[in-house]
């Protein structure tokens, strides 16, 4: 008997390619002695999908004849038999349930598949997951909460401003004024959700300014902006574990011929291979001293937000004070940042491999499965029982 | 209507009073229905008394586990409770058909047979209802076992009344069928039970094979069987615990530790998820342990003692030496058993009973080792037992005497009101490791526990700093020596399955434990065989020098602890005999005061109730 997996990808997302990608990989990466793949296929309408034809990447090219081919599901909980369900949605005549999960592999990057949305979903569904939990997810999904959080915990981050779109269109001299005066150009403009780099404009003046916010401001309904860091280095860096026992992976330091690495770095170099087939230099050029810092920040990190399973955690170096940034954090990193783990002896098949058994493990915790008799004898007893 | 007027009567022409002829008609019709109803209605009251019966019967055979010979003894322990003389009553008031008296005659169509079927209806009733409600501590389960054997005794009685019938006999006897099955419901219980001896084996067979597949499905998974006359359940909880801080692990719940409990685990809970299977092996005769080895066919084994238990059904010791050892014997070569090094009925099985090509671990309290509250048993080890965060030292020291042999030795034991404190020394090819532990568990039973876990878990290969979690995080089982902090008292809830060692224990922790007055509220063992008397004399004798008042639950049953009191010139003033256990809580809320220490040891099943 395989442990079936549910691999959920695509979703309403700007990242919805990249995690089709992600998520068809890990379904193929998979140990198939010890599981078996249910893929579950969120269309950017947000309908659930299975079938064995969605693990065929080239499927994808004609969309309508695949999801003709799939089979669109609802997922119920069936509490009498303590299973997660995969049902043919409209139900049939006959309600026979399509398969069941036994745990879950969300490979979502993005808003609701990364931002927390989905975790609760599973945690209603009270069923075992891989990657962060709810409140790690949330965090780590709005750049601002982001800041906030790490920035009282004494970790390091670049100051920030941030606004609201619908003070913008009230406020916006003000806004400008303030941006002006407490940071100054040149500065970075960011919507505060939304994984990839889409939407990210740098300025150098008011006219700048004013276009990138317009931009940003059609992504997400929070804006950041943040001042420049001009002599730049970005390095990324890895966690895999839990609360218990967490370990950081090599630092990547990805290649990029503009100021900021562009959604089209990112992915589409080589469309197949989604964050692995993206130019990095592993390790990345920094001294040991530098690379330590960031591991140690990175742990760090990992175990304050409570996270688990395996994330990246974006840095950026100030290269005139080598000072460190945390930049950014994925909760759900592209390709599930494998390729920063196969240095270390782990397979991508290993990675998923920890990834589920933590997943089932901490389920297993949470829900601390002792069984024990129901007796209210001492109860009733104690209140001086009447016969 | 078209009734004649006139008719010839003798050779006369008489008329008829039609209006008369009509109304008698009529009055018999009537008179005629009414005896019916009524007829109709005594023989449903008749009939709900014996469902109520049955009820009754059905619920102390699954107490008995559905096992005939158990509920015969049962019914021959209880006669009180399972024949009452009352049952007969609605009989009686057949007693003039029987008889034949002219009064009740068919012919006669007099009053008196429809009063006499109203009284048997109103006498089967008042049974029902006038039968004492006593509460049930271990409620009726309608499972469709009980379901089918309803269905097996509704079948048997259509049957016979099937037959009266066919043989077109006197209605009152249906009644007399029906008033006489009552008293006899164990009757009906027993011959229910053996008719579906062929049904319930196709079921249980069905079951069986169907968690073999699933088993035969799963090769990853490990399966742990733990078995012995003592702390197998504990145990249990121990292991899962700890190994959990690793791996996704199940365990059978509650005390399920016979095949068809270990079948329903499998069915029911039992996932690809798992890497481990902890299964509880009861044995209440020879191959039960068998049994259960060949359905789950255990990787590793615990056998944590042996003692003198369900003696009823195993005649003698030896008997449960041979059963335990079961489990070592289905244990495969790349495996390995985790023994009670300090048990000597182990030690002495494992040169009989032993499995020569299988790994050994062994586990036990170095001599001497345990010491009084607060009391520190070695001065030295003051410092690493107050360390809060585990510390595993390197150490060569000489090992106490009998713990020389064994592989896991607990030393340095500590008892406080915060539980135990103790440290392991593993011995492997020729070197010694020590480990220091701490845990809210209390008892020496516990430790011995624990110490089994421990010794799994390190041979497993989990790391030191797990296991220290494990053992920290855990809390007494439900009914196992768990303190239950009352208002302003404490309560120790021991309540289930009392046994020689295990009060002895109990008895041991009431010693240590802080507290005002110390209470023992038990109504003695049982299952103890041609033993029970002495053993439960010997126990009062224990009790009477740690406790300052003791409630006594059942007059008959704890008659040797009565003696056992006298003989240790227990003042009669300190102990009260009780009728059941409601009744004993009822008189502690008279006599407890603040601070008091109460130990409830041993609660009986209903079937025992006196």
């Amino acid at each position: 008997m395989k442990i079936k997996v549910g691999v959920f990808f695509g979703g309403k997302s700007t990242e919805h390619e990249v995690s089709v990608i992600s998520g068809i990989q890990a379904a193929h990466s998979l140990d198939k002695e010890k599981y078996e793949a249910v893929p579950v296929y969120v269309t950017k309408q947000g309908t659930f999908y299975t079938g064995a034809e969605l693990l065929d990447i080239t499927e994808y090219k004609d969309m309508e004849a695949l999801l003709h081919k799939a089979t669109p599901v609802a997922i119920i909980r069936d509490q009498e038999q303590n299973k997660v369900f995969l049902y043919k949605y409209p139900f049939g005549l006959f309600k026979k349930p399509l398969a069941y999960l036994d745990v879950i592999l969300p490979v979502m990057h993005g808003n609701l598949g990364e931002n927390g949305a989905f975790q609760g979903f599973f945690e209603v569904l009270d069923i075992p997951y891989a990657e962060c939990g709810v409140l790690p997810s949330a965090v780590g999904m709005d750049k601002v909460i982001t800041k906030y959080v790490l920035r009282s915990a004494g970790i390091p981050v670049i100051d920030w401003y941030s606004f609201y779109g619908h003070d913008w269109l009230t406020d916006e001299t003000r806004l400008i004024e303030e941006m002006e005066e407490q940071i100054g150009y040149p500065l970075i403009v960011k919507p505060a959700t939304g994984g990839s780099s889409i939407g990210i404009s740098i300025v150098h003046n008011r006219q700048e300014l004013k276009d990138g916010v317009e931009l940003a401001r059609s992504m997400a309904e929070k804006i950041i902006v943040e001042k420049l860091v001009q002599n730049i280095k970005e390095v990324n860096c890895s966690v895999l574990g839990d609360s218990e026992d967490a370990e950081a992976s090599v630092c990547e330091e990805p290649v990029s011929s503009k100021d900021i690495l562009s959604f089209d770095d990112k992915y589409s170099n080589n469309s197949t291979k989604g964050m692995s087939g993206a130019k990095r230099k592993i390790p990345a050029d920094i001294s040991a001293e530098m690379a330590g810092v960031i591991q140690d920040l990175s742990r760090i990190v990992f175990n304050l937000l409570g996270c688990k399973g395996v994330i990246r955690i974006d840095y950026i170096i100030d290269q005139d004070t080598n000072q460190v940034y945390l930049n950014e954090l994925n909760t759900i990193p592209g390709s599930l940042a494998f390729y920063l783990w196969e240095n270390s002896e782990l397979t991508y098949a290993g990675l998923l491999d920890q990834l589920l058994t933590m997943a089932i493990r901490h389920h297993q915790k949470a829900n601390a499965l002792t069984y024990s008799y129901e007796n209210n004898l001492f109860n009733s007893g104690i209140q001086g029982f009447k016969k | 209507m078209n009734l004649p007027r006139y008719g010839i009567v003798n050779g006369t022409v008489i008329q008829y009073d039609i209006k008369m002829y009509l109304w008698k008609v009529k009055l018999t019709e009537v008179k005629r229905l009414f005896g019916q109803i009524i007829f109709v209605a005594a023989l449903l009251a008749g009939l709900s008394f014996l469902v109520f019966k049955l009820n009754y019967h059905f619920h102390m055979l699954q107490l008995n586990s559905y096992m005939n010979g158990r509920y015969l003894l049962w019914l021959r322990r209880n006669p009180g409770k399972a024949f009452r003389l009352a049952d007969f009553l609605p009989l009686f008031f057949l007693l003039p058909f029987v008889l034949r008296l002219p009064a009740v005659d068919a012919e006669s169509a007099g009053i008196l047979p429809v009063v006499l079927y109203a009284a048997f209806g109103a006498a089967s009733l008042g049974l029902i209802l006038l039968r004492e409600k006593t509460k049930a501590k271990k409620q009726f389960k309608y499972t469709a076992r009980v379901k089918r054997l309803f269905t097996a005794a509704a079948f048997l009685c259509l049957l016979l009344l099937g037959v009266l019938w066919q043989l077109r006999a006197e209605p009152f006897l249906f009644l007399l069928l029906v008033g006489f099955l009552p008293p006899f419901a164990p009757g009906l219980v027993f011959l229910s039970n053996i008719l579906l001896i062929p049904v319930e084996k196709a079921i249980n067979y069905y079951y069986y094979r169907d968690a073999q597949k699933k088993l035969q499905a799963m090769p990853r998974l490990k399966v742990i069987g733990i078995t012995g006359s003592y702390g197998k359940t504990s145990t249990k909880h121990i292991v899962q615990k700890i190994l959990s801080q690793k791996y996704n692990v199940l365990m059978t719940p509650g005390s399920y530790n016979t095949t068809m409990g270990v079948i329903l685990t499998i069915r029911q809970s039992l996932s690809p998820l798992h890497d481990f299977f902890i299964t509880e092996m009861g044995a209440k005769k020879p191959g039960d342990i068998t049994e259960i080895c060949q359905l789950v066919k255990p990787a590793y084994g615990i056998l944590t003692s042996i003692g003198p238990q369900h003696l009823e059904t195993f005649q003698t010791l030896e008997n449960v030496q041979k059963t335990k050892f079961e489990l070592i014997r289905a244990l495969p070569p790349a495996g390995f058993a985790v023994v009670n090094g300090d048990d000597a009925l182990i030690a002495e099985g494992m040169e009989r009973y032993g499995n020569k090509e299988l790994r050994y671990i062994s586990y036990g309290i170095a001599e001497g080792e345990i010491a009084g509250a607060g009391a520190t048993a070695d001065a030295s080890v003051g410092a690493a037992a107050d360390a809060e965060e585990p510390c595993g030292t390197a150490k060569t020291a000489p090992a106490e005497k009998r713990a020389q042999q064994v592989q896991f030795s607990a030393k340095k034991i500590r008892y406080s009101e915060n539980g135990t404190e103790f440290t392991v020394v593993r011995r492997e090819a020729g070197e010694e490791q020590e480990y220091s532990f701490r845990t809210g568990l209390l008892g020496q039973h516990n430790l011995y526990n624990i110490l089994a876990g421990i010794s799994l878990a390190f041979t497993l290969g989990m790391d030191y700093k797990a296991i220290y979690a494990g053992v920290k995080d855990l809390t007494p089982i439900e009914h196992r020596l768990q303190i239950k902090r009352q208002h302003d008292y404490v309560l120790i809830d021991d309540a289930y399955n009392a046994n020689p060692v295990g009060t002895r224990m109990a008895l041991e922790v009431l010693r240590l434990i802080s507290g005002n007055k110390k209470i023992l509220i038990t109504p003695g063992m049982i299952e103890l065989g041609s033993q029970e008397y002495e053993l439960n004399k010997a126990f009062a004798r224990q009790a009477a020098e740690v406790c300052d008042y003791i409630l006594l639950v059942g007059e008959k049953r704890t008659q040797p602890l009565q003696d056992g009191l006298r003989e240790a010139n227990y003042p009669p003033e300190k102990y009260t005999v009780v009728k059941d256990i409601f009744t004993a809580f009822a008189h502690l809320e008279k006599i407890r005061e603040k601070n008091d220490v109460v130990l409830i040891e041993n609660d009986l099943t209903d079937d025992y109730n006196e």
